[in-house]
């Protein structure tokens, strides 16, 4: 009985080992996303580019469900009930700071420029503003400048135990 | 003891019906409570009691779980704001309602030509102050409208607008006395209307035309105080349901979890955990051999 315990045991173990160690991979794997599914010009953000620290992926845009934010291991989520990038107002991208998504957007600088490109092929830029790092409770990043600009944020985890957000701002063109 | 008996007889035959009956409370329009029924930032309305047209804003409040309504109008110019309680009949008998109506209280027989159920209500207008451009309205006292006539003003509003979609609140930022909201926008949205309250779901107090806009900051609020909020979008007159996620302080609580830390750490925890509880299993087992 205790021997057949122990083996219960030692596979929960190696299971909790399997796991972390595809987390582990998840965060640390360089290699390359999945496609994303085929444009579909519903006027939605597509891709997000940063070219500057050669970041360039993929847009889902998602809305939140059961008081939860959505995420995606594949890109960066939009959060689709906030503003869409350029009209007046916040438009709200978030990602795990995974090497394959956000991890480089801790090399940016202020002044230099977002590239948001919907699927109906069009693109707007977005120069940064100010890029801090503040507790997750601390959304007062998202209170808009005023109705009338249009403003871009992009977030992703930082810190000890990715305990805290970096917060990119960057203002439209 | 028999003069006592007289007594209570003369009592309860002189009383009216109505302080049998007591009306019941309404909320105030300074801050209207209940779901929000129709809306109209313009356009003429009609008073009841009153064979005049009014021009300006007129929203319609249902209180939550009763028959009871409340139409704020705020004029186009000025501050002078109407608010009119409407209240079924139900059973209260003919000289109840005689009573009530000796009492200011305005008898429609139908409320059909109101745009409300086509039975009998009992109105009555109160006047309050409207504050004016979307902010709060300032209290005043409530006194009854000067004058009294037969039904038949205004026109019976109907609305055949979209429901709007319910916005999303994406957060309130407190600052003391103040807080600002800031919303999705809503597809349709001719303009916005702010609950909020004490508890969850409970909204005392309101904020019934902010405009077309996603933020807006709520003023004069009790900095020792929680409060929750919702927002509603309302196009031309028909509004949308509240607001998803409606905390005090700080709606969806936080950003994203972006990070998987956490979740490896855990994991990589329990898998040490295991298999510590599998080494001393096994050689518990093999002393027990």
């Amino acid at each position: 009985m205790a021997s057949k315990l122990s083996l219960l045991f030692l596979f929960f173990s190696w299971l909790s080992f399997t796991f972390a160690g595809y987390a582990v991979w998840q965060r640390y794997s360089p290699v390359p996303l999945p496609p994303p599914p085929p444009a579909t010009a519903s006027g939605l953000p597509y891709r997000i580019r940063l070219s500057s620290v050669g970041l360039d992926l993929p847009v889902y845009p998602a809305d939140i469900k059961n008081d939860r934010f959505p995420t995606t291991p594949d890109g960066v989520t939009f959060l689709a009930s906030s503003q869409l990038p350029g009209q007046p107002g916040t438009a709200i991208f978030y990602g795990h700071n995974w090497l394959r998504l956000l991890r480089p957007l801790h090399r940016a600088q202020p002044g230099q420029v977002v590239t948001v490109t919907f699927d109906s092929g069009t693109t707007r830029n977005f120069i940064i503003q100010n890029i801090k790092v503040v507790s997750p409770k601390d959304i007062s990043s998202l209170s808009p400048v005023s109705d009338s600009v249009s403003n871009l944020i992009l977030y992703t985890c930082t810190g000890f135990l990715d305990r805290q957000r970096l917060i990119l701002t960057a203002a439209s063109v | 003891m028999i003069i006592l008996f007289l007594l209570i007889f003369l009592a309860v035959i002189a009383s009216p019906a109505s302080a049998a009956v007591s009306p019941p409370d309404f909320p105030s329009c300074l801050a209207p409570t209940g779901s929000l029924k129709v809306s109209y930032t313009s356009g003429t309305h009609g008073i009841p009691g009153d064979l005049g047209t009014y021009t300006g804003s007129d929203s319609v409040y249902q209180v939550v779980g009763s028959d009871r309504l409340i139409q704020c109008f705020c004029p186009a110019s000025g501050t002078s704001g109407i608010q009119t309680n409407w209240w079924k009949v139900g059973d209260l008998s003919g000289g109840e309602i005689d009573d009530f109506v000796k009492l200011g209280w305005i008898y429609v027989p139908s409320g059909a030509l109101w745009g409300l159920d086509d039975v009998a209500y009992l109105a009555k207008n109160v006047s309050f102050s409207c504050g004016g451009g979307g902010s709060i309205p300032t209290p005043s006292p409530a006194t009854p409208a000067p004058t009294f006539s037969p039904p038949g003003a205004g026109g019976a509003p109907v609305c055949d607008s979209a429901k709007p979609a319910a916005p999303v609140l994406l957060s309130v930022t407190r600052s003391g006395a103040t807080a600002t909201l800031v919303w999705s926008k809503s597809e349709n949205a001719t303009h916005y209307s702010i609950s909020y309250g004490l508890k969850p779901n409970e909204y005392t107090y309101g904020v019934a035309n902010t405009g077309n806009v996603t933020s807006f900051t709520v003023q004069a609020l009790d900095p020792d105080q929680t409060y929750y909020f919702a927002v509603t979008a309302v196009n031309n007159c028909m509004p949308s349901d509240l607001s998803t996620a409606p905390v005090g302080g700080a709606v969806l609580g936080a950003f994203a979890p972006t990070g998987n830390l956490i979740t490896i750490f855990t994991l990589l925890g329990l898998g040490l955990s295991f298999l510590g509880l599998s080494v001393l299993t096994a050689r518990r087992f093999r002393r027990g051999q």
